[in-house]
This record gives C-alpha cells, sequence and structure tokens, in this order.
C-alpha cells in the first residue's frame, strides 16, 4: 500500500511541477496578447472584458464559459482566474448589452464587477 | 440538541469540497468511496441557488450491507463573493429510506456545509445527519482544508493537497474518527481525490459537472 502511495505522490509531484511550468509558459503569452485584445476592443468592438467577483475555481468559470456560449451573438469565452475577469469575443456585427452581461455573470451566482473599458 | 450545537460549533470554525449548488443547468455527480463507506449523488441545479438531487449510501464490507436513499433538495443560502474568495452556506433536506437501524424505514436527511476559498487556500465543515422515526440513525461531520502548490489556469491541471477529519456514526454504535491527507487533481470539468487515513483507509472522491 505504501509503494502505490509513493508512486501517486511522485506522480502529483510530477504534475504539479509540469502544470506549474505551463502556468508560467502560458502567463508569459497572455501578457502578449493581452495588448493585443485591448487594441482590438477600442478600435472594432467586438471584444470585451468584464471583471467578475467570487470566480475562483474551474467549476466558477465552467458555468461562466457554459451561459455566454449559449448566448448567439458569443463567438467565444476566455476566462482569466487569474484576474477575475472574463473575455468575450463576439460575432460580427454583434454584441451583447451590458444589461445582458451582468444578468448571465448574476444568475451565474458571482458578482459583476462592469467592463474593463468602463 | 447536540447536534444543532456541533453543525453550529462546526460552521463557527470553518471551504469548499463539493458544491451541492451550481450554475443553473448544471449537472453535478460526486461521491465519496472507502471500504467503510460509499457515498454518492446527483444534483441538478435549477437556478444558482436551488439544485434537487438523490443520495445514495451503503456501508460495504459487513455481513449485511446496510444502505439509505434519499430525494433531496439543496439551497445555497448565503453566497460570498469576493475580490480574491468565495464563501458559501449551503443546506440540505432529503426525503427516502435507509437501513442503518437494522431494517428499512422511511427517513429523513438534513445538511449543513459551510466553505471558503481562494485560489490557493480552502476550508470546508460539513455535518449530514440521516434521521427515522426513532432518532438518528447516521451523522457525518467533516472539516477538511487545503494548500495549493501552484496557482493554475482554468485550462490547466490544478492541485492540491487536502487534510481532512471525518467523524462518521452509525446508530447504536460508537463515533470513527480518522485523519486524512488526500491529493486533489482539478482539471478543466473533473476533480478527483485520493488519500489515505492514519489508520490505512483509502479514500477515494470524484466530482464532476456537465
Amino acid at each position: 500500500m505504501k509503494t502505490w502511495m509513493f508512486i501517486i505522490l511522485s506522480a502529483f509531484i510530477s504534475i504539479s511541477l509540469q502544470a506549474e511550468e505551463a502556468h508560467k509558459h502560458h502567463k508569459n503569452d497572455g501578457h502578449k496578447h493581452e495588448g493585443s485584445t485591448a487594441e482590438v476592443v477600442s478600435s472594432t468592438a467586438t471584444e470585451t472584458t468584464i471583471k467578475v467577483k467570487g470566480m475562483v475555481c474551474a467549476f466558477c468559470a465552467q458555468g461562466i464559459t457554459k451561459n455566454f456560449k449559449s448566448e448567439k451573438e458569443v463567438e467565444d469565452v476566455k476566462v482569466d482566474l487569474d484576474k477575475m475577469e472574463v473575455h468575450l469575443r463576439f460575432k460580427k456585427g454583434q454584441k451583447l448589452s451590458r444589461a445582458k452581461m451582468k444578468e448571465i455573470i448574476t444568475g451565474a451566482g458571482f458578482d459583476f464587477v462592469g467592463e474593463v473599458s468602463e | 440538541m447536540k447536534s444543532i450545537l456541533a453543525v453550529i460549533g462546526l460552521l463557527l470554525s470553518s471551504s469548499s469540497w463539493a458544491h451541492p449548488v451550481s450554475f443553473k443547468g448544471s449537472l453535478g455527480i460526486m461521491g465519496s468511496q472507502s471500504e467503510l463507506l460509499s457515498h454518492n449523488q446527483i444534483n441538478y441545479s435549477a437556478t444558482h441557488r436551488f439544485a434537487f438531487g438523490a443520495h445514495y449510501l451503503r456501508r460495504p464490507n459487513r455481513e449485511t450491507d446496510r444502505e439509505a436513499g434519499f430525494f433531496t433538495t439543496n439551497f445555497l443560502l448565503k453566497r460570498w463573493n469576493g475580490s480574491s474568495y468565495q464563501g458559501n452556506i449551503y443546506a440540505l433536506q432529503g426525503l427516502g429510506g435507509s437501513d442503518f437501524s437494522g431494517r428499512g424505514r422511511l427517513s429523513g436527511v438534513s445538511g449543513l456545509q459551510f466553505d471558503i476559498e481562494d485560489r490557493e487556500l480552502y476550508f470546508l465543515a460539513k455535518h449530514l445527519e440521516s434521521y427515522n422515526g426513532e432518532g438518528s440513525d447516521f451523522r457525518q461531520s467533516i472539516v477538511r482544508a487545503g494548500v495549493a502548490p501552484y496557482v493554475a489556469d482554468f485550462e490547466g491541471i490544478h492541485s492540491w493537497l487536502i487534510l481532512q477529519w471525518q467523524q462518521n456514526q452509525f446508530v447504536d454504535e460508537d463515533p470513527v474518527r480518522d485523519v486524512t491527507p488526500f491529493i486533489r487533481v482539478f482539471y478543466n470539468n473533473l476533480l478527483f481525490e485520493l488519500g489515505q487515513s492514519l489508520d490505512g483507509v483509502t479514500r477515494f472522491n470524484y466530482i464532476t459537472h456537465f
């Protein structure tokens, strides 16, 4: 029993180290991406970023992602748990109203702080 | 009265192993398995504050298996959404049947859970109790705390180290207490935990949401 617990623990440490490394890489890539996202928001208004309070785990992110993706105006959803932000990309010429975005966030059980660009 | 005081004590002293109520329209399946008790449940969240579901408990490896099943309602009584944390109080009530007392009986179940977590720390306390016409036939109290060795993205693998204290008491038996360290791995909509108590009991927990 002790042997396989040791194996599990070793696997856990290995997964943790690899996942942490992947997270660092993703964050570095993300910084570059965030700059370009801001530009897109201001120039075309086909993307927006929402600040959300209470979004602390993957299950939280899953609920928000699922609810936004069910809206026909939304093309893609990305959740940034570090910043507690939700990035929305809309289909061409379409956008969700602020009230609708707030309804989806609060309906999922979280607090809508506002759009980052506000 | 002692049970009520115990629940209040747990609430005052005490995040989240499992959220019985999730986002609207979600289906959550979760369970805990050990040689002492298996407990599986399924919950459908009609809103982010209310879910209904079913629980099945079984006590294996005895001369005569004991089991219980309940249809339940789950309520999110209170949520605190912080800038870096979330706290919750949940309540559960249900009706079903149990033979924990030695013969099948109509039984009720109730429970309370408090949890608070951020992305690196987590704390939970909960109490579950089933009762029949003659009184309580099963009580379970769990207190657990966890720490994440690193912070992961939504799409990454998130892992935690968790320490759990648990007490189970079946009718006419002394309470059984143990402490179990767990390893938790969390990826997308799948979470599982594996641990071994200081008494050598292997435990496995899982949660998934759709």
